[in-house]
């Protein structure tokens, strides 16, 4: 269950921003998530937000499809490939296998799968050409191994790109400081000397790219490793032992170039999502975010039910914390949502949708930005005609997401008039 | 007073006999005219009402309303046990494949060797419309994995699908299933009568290693595969449906 949990707390960290916490020391005024680094040249996250939107794939009734710039005042869901007939599944596509797009300041990038010899784990950063002229930052070798660039994990400063990778390294074709933008990995036969998860850093001018750490240096018999958050002159990762399910977190320190565990952050009930690590006791309803940049502890809610077996999440947004407890009655869970306000008050939002797999839930709320909710408040099915894996006629029935806008305001007072994103 | 009676007598008469006439003429006038009504694009043609396979598929699909699909009926399926006369149609179908070199020496006996894998590795089907099947799971050593084969025909012996997924596919080899392949199976099915068939593109959910032809007149879709063995099957398409579903994977948003 605590998978779960994690699994969901790094798929919501695309939704959220890093708001700031209430600090309960001192208390700090809590104001919108600032995007820009608080120093020139400090690390900071990129987020696939911009200001009245945000970037993103949705699941939709189209098939296929790709990522959509999404405009919260005009309810518009714009696809970034305006190619006709584009089926979006190949390098002439300009939105090629991404999930979702960053913005750096005017720039937008996004991984670019690069898969010309057939292998679909190659992806390079690449920023954003509408005329399907992508231009990469940097190159594979024809015989590298898998690329593959994690989701939602993109750190920046002033000249640099920050993120994890997983691939595999050689003797000879390992990436080292100062290598050429070009990973010379390896060629057939070669022994493998590293394989697993590494924090790389892009030139943002010359895309020269360097190997900054083994992240499963730290911890034996990791899993995945992610990064986590951003500031300052640091970077934190969380990963997983498979020992056991609980994540762990590192950071890397571009000062002194040096990588530890913190293992203040090893906690079973614990979690990381939106840039905080969140711990939560069930048995006493509590839940907490601690931001491991400023070591500034919020304590959520203290009131939440408590018991064994119930399930805590937190995603935090520019307006706020939206919480939420799942609990399981013998037939189904029940699951409640609310939102926390900046000065801690709590509203249950009672906005529900429905489908025949997953019964009731809460709507899912993507963003919450400037008094506006970007949300999916309903299923809807489709069915059309396609193949088989033998190449028989069939029918498909494909379950899209309805999203849509709504005000915050509107929201907190239960109301469901949303407004539908239409698509172009 | 007796010319009254017979007057009125006249009229009761009359307005007795008057709507048969009525009717009659009307009969008459209706009877003689050409009514030319309208067929339905989807009716099946006289042709593929003729042939048992073609019309069977049809009824299926549109009368049963069984959706389109290489299991027919699939939730009308009632499994029993291995029934000799099963094996028996699906080994002379084999039989016929290797004849029209459709299969080589060696595919022939891998399926037959799975066909033949005895009763506790395989059960026999039967549906409404007369459908029926024969299907095995054959457990190999090496390399670990099944054998699977699935054949559907009819009572009439007219086959409708086989599937043959093999445990090792590299042992199996390559059909090379192309339009020449295709033509070579529609005159072992019956069904190179019908004189439209045309080459259709095959799609699959795996890259293309297949081959597809469709006739109107029979609303029959044939597909033909080699993903992992070798897999063919018949499904009843209108040529609207035909249209649509090739339609519908070009024509994006």
């Amino acid at each position: 269950m605590k998978r779960i949990s994690i699994l969901l707390a790094s798929l919501l960290l695309l939704a959220g921003c890093t708001a700031p916490a209430q600090s309960t020391a001192s208390a700090p005024t809590e104001t919108a998530a600032a995007q820009a680094p608080a120093n020139a040249g400090d690390v900071h996250m990129l987020t696939n937000r911009y200001d009245g939107g945000q970037y993103r794939k949705l699941s939709t009734p189209y098939y296929p499809d790709c990522v959509r710039k999404i405009d919260y005042a005009a309810a518009t869901a714009q696809s970034m490939c305006q190619i006709s007939g584009c089926r979006h599944d190949s390098e002439s596509c300009p939105a090629y296998g991404c999930d979702v797009f960053y913005q750096d300041g005017d720039v937008l990038l996004h991984p670019y799968r690069v898969n010309s010899d057939g292998n679909p784990d190659r992806e390079v950063l690449s920023r954003y050409a509408p005329d399907a002229t992508a231009a990469p930052l940097f190159t594979l070798s024809a015989h590298t191994a898998d690329f593959d660039i994690s989701d939602g994990c993109l750190a920046a400063d002033d000249q640099y790109y920050y993120f994890v990778a997983s691939t595999v390294l050689t003797a000879t074709g390992s990436v080292s400081e100062g290598s050429p933008a070009q990973i010379p990995d390896a060629a057939p036969g070669e022994p493998v000397t590293g394989e697993g998860d590494f924090l790389f850093r892009a030139d943002k001018s010359t895309g020269e790219l360097t190997n900054l750490a083994d992240l499963g240096s730290v911890l034996e018999d990791t899993s995945y490793w992610y990064l986590a958050t951003a500031g300052e002159q640091k970077l934190y990762f969380y990963g997983t032992a498979k020992s056991d399910d609980f994540p762990r977190v590192s950071c890397y320190d571009l000062v002194s170039q040096e990588y530890t565990l913190l293992p203040e952050y090893s906690d079973k009930n614990g979690f990381f999502a939106d840039g905080y690590y969140l711990k939560l006791d069930t048995l006493q309803g509590t839940l907490t975010a601690i931001d491991p940049i400023t070591g500034q502890s919020t304590l959520l809610t203290d009131a939440f039910p408590t018991g064994e077996d119930l399930i805590y999440t937190a995603t935090a947004f520019c307006d706020g914390w939206v919480l939420g407890y799942s609990s399981y009655d013998g037939e189904e869970w029940i699951s409640h949502q609310f939102f926390r306000a900046p000065d801690g008050t709590l509203t249950e939002l009672p906005q529900q949708m429905y489908c025949d797999a997953r019964g009731s839930q809460p709507v899912h709320i993507w963003d919450i930005q400037n008094g506006m909710v970007f949300l999916q408040y309903d299923y809807r099915s489709d069915s059309y005609p396609g193949f088989d894996y033998d190449g028989n006629p069939c029918m498909w029935e494909n379950i899209s997401d309805v999203c849509g806008i709504i005000s915050l305001q509107e929201l907190l007072a239960g109301n469901q008039n949303y407004r539908e994103l239409t698509f172009d | 007073m007796k010319a009254k009676i017979t007057a009125y007598c006249a009229a009761l008469l009359a307005l007795l006999v008057l709507p048969f006439g009525v009717l009659a003429a009307w009969d008459k006038l209706l009877l003689g005219r050409d009514f030319s009504q309208a067929v339905p694009a989807d009716t099946l043609s006289d042709a593929g009402r003729s042939n048992v396979t073609a019309c069977t598929l049809y009824n299926c699909a549109h009368i049963f309303g069984a959706p389109a699909g290489g299991d027919y009926l699939t939730d009308s399926w009632t499994t029993t046990e291995a029934d000799s006369a099963d094996l028996a149609q699906l080994t002379s179908f084999l039989t016929d494949l290797r004849k029209a070199g459709l299969l080589d020496a060696a595919q022939l006996r891998l399926c037959l060797n799975a066909a033949n894998a005895g009763p506790d590795a395989a059960h026999s089907l039967t549906a409404p419309c007369g459908l029926r099947g024969y299907s095995v799971q054959l457990l190999r050593d090496e390399p670990y994995g099944y054998d699977t084969l699935q054949f559907y025909y009819l009572e009439n012996g007219s086959p409708l699908s086989l599937r043959f997924y093999a445990a090792d596919p590299q042992a199996f080899g390559s059909c090379t299933p192309d339009d020449a392949f295709v033509q070579t199976l529609l005159q072992v099915l019956g069904l190179d009568s019908f004189a439209d068939w045309q080459p259709a593109v095959w799609r699959g959910r795996a890259p293309a290693v297949g081959a597809a032809a469709y006739s109107a007149e029979a609303q029959l879709y044939l597909s033909v595969t080699e993903l992992d063995g070798i897999s063919f099957s018949l499904t009843s398409l209108t040529p609207q449906d035909f249209a649509a579903l090739y339609q519908e994977q070009e024509v994006l948003p």
